[in-house]
């Protein structure tokens, strides 16, 4: 309920600042600034666009109740998808203006006689257009994670400070002083965002150093790096959850990884120590990591997630992995069993084949320990001699082991490739479990 | 399944926003109406040889004269979107004198009226962009100024009760009112440039 009411807080209080300039300009509006009603819409939507984007960075930027209320893969998505929705109305702008015929189309391609609101606006537009557009199609354009990450920030304070400008510089609303001091407000909030997401963070991460003391292959291309804190006590966190992880001597790069836990937050007199596990999909993933070495500094921004047991009452726990999203789970499991849950536990452990099937060993030795936990293996490519299930994770895979009945008083934790997860969110209402009982982590989405 | 409720909120947020630059438009709209045709885009009056260098010599936002949005513009943009057009010359001659332009042409309201961004401009300063068309130097302008107004046109009789126009026609008065730009005027001056409606000049 407590979360609830966050998350109803924080929606509200997103939804006031996207549209309060305009309705503070609507209220404050100077009929000696009147004009047509195609540029009424055009400035709407600008000024929505401008908004929108200056806000982005509050969604991504780890604040803790934010991100606690709605968890950071939905805040990222979210992130996403209004990026999108901020460009069109960005795109909006100037084309109502055109069809308006206020400004002569001339006007609003880039010359050397322009006036410099204008210039600048344009030259936000085409910011907007690449951050978004390099964000959506990355991977088609082969562009490193990494370069990505660098840009997307760079092009981010281009473009609001251009397009910041643009409005104080040209806007016909902007021309009320309340209306000016809004916007500077939303610039000065930006800035400060901007300046404790990367330089007042990363100097608090500072005096909490890691150090790198184990650094091991898994099954399915994977790596294990276990990390130790280095003049504190490091923290705990709740099975199922992540943290941001960069190497280097200070933390102050750009590039950090969202990366889930792979040890035991619950470990009795836990002595700091917490394990990462990575599969080798990217160039960090398949160069960095594999080649650090014990003794190498690390930085580690966490916990965060709310994609955790601890968070969601049921009668028992369903666990859907696939690849290297069967680490979270992982985590799960070495809790429940640490606790001494006696709820029952099924685990649906899908992968390519035999030897994808990551911490295969642990979570055997587990089943064998734990009554309450049923594993189920399913390989898409099996030997002849594979007793466990083939193909992909289906209804009839799951309906044949779960209890009839008691099955739809689980919570679902689903992990793993898009189709995967895609697919469990199909299935498993169809089976009669209710939407709310079904749990993903996505951080695929760039 | 979060995934699928985040997209579903996209999208109530992006009727939501639609919703609101509709009724920005709308209340906009309602709160301009009177001034929108006046502040429609202006054509440049000014033929190339009474231009300066610099349109805001004279186009300065302290006379209003330049819209508050036009602050940040440098004076070549003007041509932009300020299309030129043919300069407006005095078509009558100026036997009254070039300070009492505003005598006839003072009310913006009325045919020939000076334009509301004239409002500011001393008298003196009509000519200095107005100059007195050649072929019509010698033509006298129409009674008072106000060739095409309605007011020219007296829509009662003038016999009686009604041969004393100031008893109802006012300066100050709320209703049949005189112009101020009349303030100085007599009586008896009155049906040499209002004729009443069935008469021909």
């Amino acid at each position: 309920m407590r979360l609830m009411i966050r998350g109803v807080f924080w929606f509200g209080l997103y939804l006031a600042l996207i549209l309060s300039p305009l309705l503070a300009g609507a209220v404050l509006f100077d009929p000696a600034q009147a004009t047509s009603s195609f540029v009424y819409i055009a400035i709407a939507c600008g000024y929505i666009a401008l908004a929108l984007m200056a806000t982005e960075l509050a969604l991504v930027s780890r604040f803790g109740g934010v991100a606690g209320a709605f968890g950071l893969d939905s805040l990222l998505q979210f992130h996403r998808e209004i990026g999108i929705t901020s460009l069109l109305f960005a795109i909006a702008h100037p084309l109502f203006l055109v069809i308006d015929g206020a400004y002569p189309i001339r006007v609003l391609t880039p010359s050397v006689a322009a006036p410099w609101p204008l210039t600048v606006g344009i030259a936000a537009f085409i910011a907007a257009l690449l951050v978004v557009g390099l964000s959506v199609y990355r991977r088609h354009l082969r562009i490193p994670y990494e370069v990505w990450q660098v840009s997307h920030g760079l092009l981010s304070i281009v473009l609001i400070g251009f397009a910041g400008a643009h409005v104080l510089g040209l806007g016909r609303l902007a021309a009320h002083p309340v209306v000016r001091v809004i916007w500077i407000a939303y610039l000065a909030i930006f800035i400060w965002m901007f300046v404790r997401y990367r330089l007042i963070r990363p100097l608090l991460q500072w005096q909490h150093p890691w150090e790198v003391v184990e650094n091991r292959e898994e099954h399915g291309h994977s790596t294990t790096l276990v990390l130790r804190p280095t003049g504190h006590a490091g923290f705990t966190f709740e099975p199922g959850q992540f943290a941001w992880i960069g190497f280097g001597r200070t933390p102050f790069a750009f590039t950090q990884h969202p990366i889930s836990f792979s040890s035991n937050g619950d470990i009795p007199s836990h002595d700091g120590t917490i394990a990462f596990t990575i599969k080798r999909l990217g160039d960090w993933s398949q160069e960095i990591v594999p080649a650090v070495q014990p003794g190498t500094r690390a930085w580690v921004d966490g916990p965060h997630g709310v994609f955790t047991i601890d968070r969601e009452e049921g009668a028992g726990y369903v666990l859907i992995g696939g690849g290297v999203g069967i680490t979270p789970l992982y985590a799960m499991l070495q809790a429940i069993e640490t606790r001494g849950d006696v709820r029952p536990v099924y685990m649906f452990h899908a992968a390519n084949d035999y030897d994808d099937l990551t911490f295969r060993e642990e979570i055997d030795a587990m089943a064998e320990r734990m009554d309450n936990l049923t594993l189920v293996n399913v390989l898409l490519r099996a030997e002849d001699d594979w007793d466990g299930e083939r193909g992909f994770v289906t209804a009839d895979i799951l309906t044949r082991y779960l209890p009839p009945r008691l099955f739809r008083r689980f919570q679902y934790f689903i992990c793993g490739p898009g189709p995967l997860m895609d697919a469990m969110e199909k299935v498993l209402p169809a089976i009669g479990v209710s939407g709310e009982r079904v749990h993903t982590e996505r951080f695929d989405m760039v | 399944m979060h995934h699928r409720i985040v997209s579903r909120v996209v999208i109530l947020l992006v009727a939501l926003f639609i919703a609101a630059v509709a009724l920005f438009t709308v209340a906009a709209t309602a709160r301009s109406r009177p001034m929108a045709a006046a502040t429609h885009r202006q054509e440049n009056p000014h033929a190339d040889i009474e231009r300066t260098l610099e349109c805001v010599e004279c186009h300065t936002v302290g006379l209003g004269t330049v819209p508050v949005t036009h602050r940040s513009y440098a004076t070549p943009t003007c041509d932009s979107c300020h299309r030129r057009s043919p300069r407006v010359l005095v078509p009558h001659s100026i036997a009254m004198g070039d300070s009492r332009c505003l005598l006839c042409h003072g009310d913006p309201t009325r045919d020939h009226g000076i334009p509301l961004g004239h409002l500011a401009y001393e008298t003196r300063e009509c000519l200095l962009c107005h100059p007195v068309a050649p072929d019509r130097a010698t033509r006298q302008p129409p009674p008072a100024g106000l060739s095409r107004a309605y007011a020219m046109r007296i829509p009662h009789p003038l016999g009686g009760f009604f041969e004393d126009c100031l008893f109802c026609h006012q300066i100050g008065a709320e209703r049949g009112s005189l112009p101020d730009n009349h303030r100085y005027f007599e009586v008896e001056v009155c049906t040499e440039c209002h004729k009443p409606a069935d008469t021909e000049e």
